[in-house]
């Protein structure tokens, strides 16, 4: 296709997905072209991607937020759409995407998401950087770029941010409680590492704090308790990120 | 077979990075038996060089692969120990001088565990941790329960407990904060197992209760609290671990 035509390109990060990564590229035709980043992969998620797209890039990046980056840099429409292994986006969505990105004069916006543990939907709790319920995925090249942070970085956003999509995507969290720890597990290594680049590993006492003030956001303001259980592990894991993350700091990386 | 005295005994599940150090402290046994449980790695081959008592299979109950582990001894005495445990010089002299000359069935050793290379000595315990464990006993005395996790132990009828033993096993129990929530989800996923097929999983407000008295247990009495951040763990995960477990037996399957 001539650079010229490409109105809108969808854009994933993959480490090492080949279990899924089909199912989520089959929901991207509405795109012009898709642009997937092989970060690290040693499966078969390469194969996988060249069916769908001869725009594959490999490489090696610690940092999320440069790798996101990279991505985005990489792709050549005027529109970006960005998602993950872990989401589908159902044919309603990409044909609104479709339609907004033909009239709007916005930069930027949000696209709200159903959260799935296992094959539950979890509407309620999510946050406390352990989950979204809507993220900035659409957006005119140029408008986003992420910050330098391990785990959850954070967005600098220029230009008019327009109103939210309706349709919402679908987003496999975890396969259930375990993923869940294993999740926290990984993150809060993320977010020691941070932590003691930027020299501010914070206070036990306040990290304790944050248990019961983080629990109960996502439990109670959140209404996580609406989910049956699987709230009540949202805002857990949510509630131990910082004392965990402050520990292994502390415990493990300094000195 | 008369001078068999003494038996130590191990169950092993792929343990081929530190099963040569481990049974390197057995020498003072008079046999070594090790349980090769569903292993695909070199365990099997490390066993055979330091003793020909190799007893391979596949077991689903944590208790009924002690138990056969324990069967398979021929001593009149037996020690149980894991991989992830060491014994020094001392603590098998003094496992030696005690069957020569005890008048009683099994005795207590006391244990230190270790987090990566950190002596951790206080708070453990509600089933996240051993601070000593029944681990020397006479052929018989001892039976293990059926449980995928924490198998509770009968002894026999009229069997005499003696004095805890004096030197300390070593027990490297995790290396580190992500083995910590690792050994927590797989405890608690066995533990889901046992609760369903006991039928009975109990109830989330019991055991969110929990989540505080067994904290408090770790925390404050057993004075987890002097190990700073490690003691704050452990206990926070004994207490996390009844939740989870009901959580899983509740929402999951196998």
């Amino acid at each position: 296709m001539n650079t010229d035509e490409i109105k809108l390109s969808a854009v994933i990060p993959v480490h090492n997905e080949e279990a899924q990564l089909a199912e989520c590229l089959e929901c991207l035709e509405f795109a012009d072209e898709i642009v997937v980043l092989l970060d690290k992969c040693t499966d078969g998620s390469d194969g996988i991607a060249r069916k769908f797209t001869g725009r594959v890039i490999e490489g090696d990046w610690e940092i999320e937020g440069e790798r996101r980056n990279a991505a985005i840099e990489a792709c050549r429409g005027e529109w970006i759409f960005e998602i993950d292994a872990d989401e589908r986006v159902p044919e309603a969505l990409g044909r609104e995407i479709r339609d907004v990105i033909g009239k709007t004069d916005c930069d930027i916006f949000n696209i709200p998401v159903d959260n799935y543990v296992g094959r539950s939907l979890i509407r309620y709790g999510w946050g406390g950087l352990f989950g979204k319920n809507g993220y900035p995925g659409l957006f005119r090249k140029g408008v986003k770029v992420w910050g330098r942070e391990r785990a959850h970085p954070h967005l600098h956003v220029t230009g008019r941010q327009g109103p939210d999509l309706k349709t919402p995507i679908a987003h496999y969290v975890d396969e259930g409680i375990s993923d869940m720890l294993m999740r926290l597990d990984r993150y809060t290594d993320y977010r020691a590492r941070d932590l003691v680049e930027k020299g501010e590993t914070g206070s036990f006492p306040n990290m304790v704090r944050k248990i019961f003030s983080r629990f109960w956001k996502c439990y109670v303001l959140r209404r996580g308790y609406r989910e049956n259980g699987y709230g009540f592990v949202i805002a857990l894991c949510a509630a131990l990120y910082p004392v965990l993350s402050h520990l292994k700091a502390v415990l493990e990386l300094k000195e | 077979m008369d001078d068999i005295r003494l038996s130590a005994v191990i169950s092993v599940h792929n343990e081929e990075a530190q099963l040569a150090d481990c049974l390197e402290g057995l020498i003072f046994a008079d046999e070594i038996v090790v349980l090769l449980d569903k292993c695909t790695d070199r365990s099997g081959e490390i066993a055979a060089t330091f003793t020909d008592r190799v007893i391979e299979g596949a077991w689903e109950f944590e208790g009924e692969r002690r138990n056969a582990g324990i069967e398979a001894c021929r001593g009149q005495w037996i020690f149980e120990i894991d991989a992830d445990e060491r014994v020094s010089e001392d603590l098998g002299r003094e496992i030696r001088e005690t069957v020569q000359s005890t008048a009683r069935d099994w005795h207590e050793i006391l244990v230190d565990n270790y987090i990566g290379g950190k002596l951790v000595r206080w708070g453990w315990g509600a089933s996240y941790g051993k601070a000593a464990y029944p681990g020397l006993f006479k052929k018989g005395v001892k039976t293990w329960g059926n449980a995928r996790v924490h198998p509770p132990l009968t002894w026999a009828q009229g069997a005499g407990k003696g004095p805890r033993l004096t030197n300390r096993i070593r027990h490297l129990v995790d290396r580190n904060i992500s083995d910590m929530i690792r050994r927590l989800d797989s405890y608690s996923t066995a533990r889901a197992k046992d609760l369903r097929e006991s039928g009975n999983i109990g109830s989330m407000a019991s055991n969110v209760r929990r989540i505080f008295s067994r904290f408090f247990k770790c925390y404050v009495l057993r004075k987890g609290y002097r190990e700073g951040g490690y003691g704050f763990l452990i206990a926070l995960f004994a207490g996390l671990y009844p939740v989870l477990s009901h959580l899983k037996a509740k929402l999951e399957e196998d």
